[in-house]
């Protein structure tokens, strides 16, 4: 089955007539995917250690551990999204779309400042009263 | 070799040879195979502010009930197989996670593999893929039947006392630190304790009050949120720490009901996963000619990698709350 495509880069594209105002697709090797992976191991460990390590206290506020295991988890979707779903070697169009799903979680996250800070929510400043 | 009927020799002018074709409403195969990531990305958009939604809810009642959740997510980590897994640990979070970034790895080997058509490695490749997906889902069906067992899940028969309970006597002997010795997640333990000190009982079954404790009926009760024995009559009961108990009882319930539904869908994609990979291990084995072009497994790989992000994410959110 040699006759199944193969879009790599050693195979030269310049063979026939390609338009230059389309973009072609570069796709890696397959060594950047074993360290892609071997990094994503790395930082799953990280995550988890981070359970046991109470930022928070060390840094006197409650949210420092939320904030860092979130970071850690944008580099882990960063490293899939950029390496695995190959936006490095995709044309322009595509990495637009995959900027607007991070445009609509930061309009989810405007969402959430915005609903925090209603007064009936008790603002930013004052403790959350419970009931 | 049908589906291209129009324009036979539409491949052969490009250097990526016979597989991929080029039908008749693209310039060129760079166009199409565009087109093809495009529209595969527009749907993954789709997805993204399907869960953004989901993931809004859930930080809104974090903040909102940060104790509740920080007491509920213990659950997550109670699971003890063969006494090999003790609890405080979050081994089937952590086990699904480290199977998901395989599974993917897997994957864009895989979709290598098509592009340089390999077409058994790539078959066999999509089977390390599809074996991946099944042991998350064995895991997940563990996970799932014990928090059932437990009386977590947020049908009528919630019973978060029951749950709490069996927590703090059965799994005290292993809990390896962790954070039940955080006062902040042990509000709900806490109000249980006072409302036995006054008159309820406290047992393997959850939180009972004694008739004698009534005083007026109140039709608003929630009846599913305690174990009421039979011939009792649920009323209001109007002891400080029942009430609390009664609020943190919801919020936990709130809690379980998020958790089922972000990571039950997440389990629906992975089980549509599974079935689209199969279909295209099908259309390899066959030498269908759909699968001449390696887009249709690299468009399968974008929703693959797409699940395994969600799972990123659920995974520090729902089990290591700290």
């Amino acid at each position: 089955m040699a006759d199944i495509a193969h879009g790599h880069d050693d195979h030269g594209h310049g063979h026939g007539p390609v338009n230059p105002a389309v973009e072609v697709i570069q796709h890696p090797k397959p060594s950047l995917y074993w360290l892609t992976y071997a990094i994503l191991f790395v930082l799953l460990i990280v995550t988890v250690v981070l359970y046991y390590i109470d930022l928070s206290a060390a840094t006197r506020w409650v949210g420092m551990n939320f904030v860092v295991a979130m970071i850690v988890a944008v580099i882990k979707a960063g490293f899939v999204v950029y390496n695995f779903m190959n936006v490095r070697g995709s044309t322009k169009l595509t990495w637009l779309w995959a900027v607007l799903g991070f445009v609509w979680l930061m309009l989810m996250a405007g969402i959430f400042i915005d609903y925090r800070n209603r007064p009936s929510q008790g603002g930013w400043e004052q403790p959350f009263v419970r009931y | 070799m049908s589906l291209h009927a129009l324009e036979p020799n539409a491949g052969a002018e490009h250097s990526h040879g016979a597989g991929q074709r080029v039908s008749m409403q693209y310039e060129n195969i760079h166009q199409q195979n565009e087109s093809y990531l495009v529209g595969m990305w527009s749907f993954l958009v789709t997805e993204i502010m399907f869960f953004g939604g989901l993931f809004l809810a859930y930080s809104l009642y974090r903040v909102m009930y940060f104790d509740t959740y920080l007491e509920a997510h213990q659950f997550l980590l109670q699971y003890n197989f063969l006494g090999l897994m003790k609890g405080g640990f979050p081994w089937l979070g952590t086990i699904n996670t480290a199977v998901l970034l395989t599974s993917s790895l897997f994957m864009v080997l895989a979709v290598y593999n098509a592009q340089i058509g390999q077409r058994i490695k790539t078959i066999l490749w999509i089977g390390t893929v599809v074996a991946c997906a099944m042991v998350f889902m064995v895991v997940k069906y563990f996970e799932y039947t014990n928090k059932l067992h437990e009386g977590l899940y947020p049908d009528r028969n919630f019973n978060y006392a029951r749950a709490l309970y069996i927590l703090k006597t059965e799994h005290a002997g292993h809990d390896s630190g962790g954070h039940a010795e955080n006062p902040r997640a042990n509000r709900a333990w806490t109000a249980m304790k006072e409302a036995e000190k006054a008159g309820a009982k406290l047992s393997e079954e959850g939180l009972e009050i004694p008739a004698t404790q009534t005083a007026k009926l109140t039709a608003g009760m929630d009846q599913r949120l305690t174990s009421i024995p039979n011939g009792t009559i649920a009323f209001s009961v109007p002891n400080v720490a029942f009430t609390h108990y009664n609020a943190e009882a919801q919020h936990a319930r709130l809690f379980m009901s998020i958790y089922f539904c972000m990571t039950g869908l997440h389990g629906i994609h992975v089980s549509i996963g599974i079935a689209m990979m199969v279909l295209l291990m099908f259309f390899y084995w066959i030498k269908h000619p759909c699968v001449d072009d390696y887009m249709p497994l690299e468009m399968i790989g974008l929703y693959w990698h797409f699940v395994d992000i969600v799972w990123i994410f659920l995974f520090p959110l729902m089990y290591l709350i700290s």
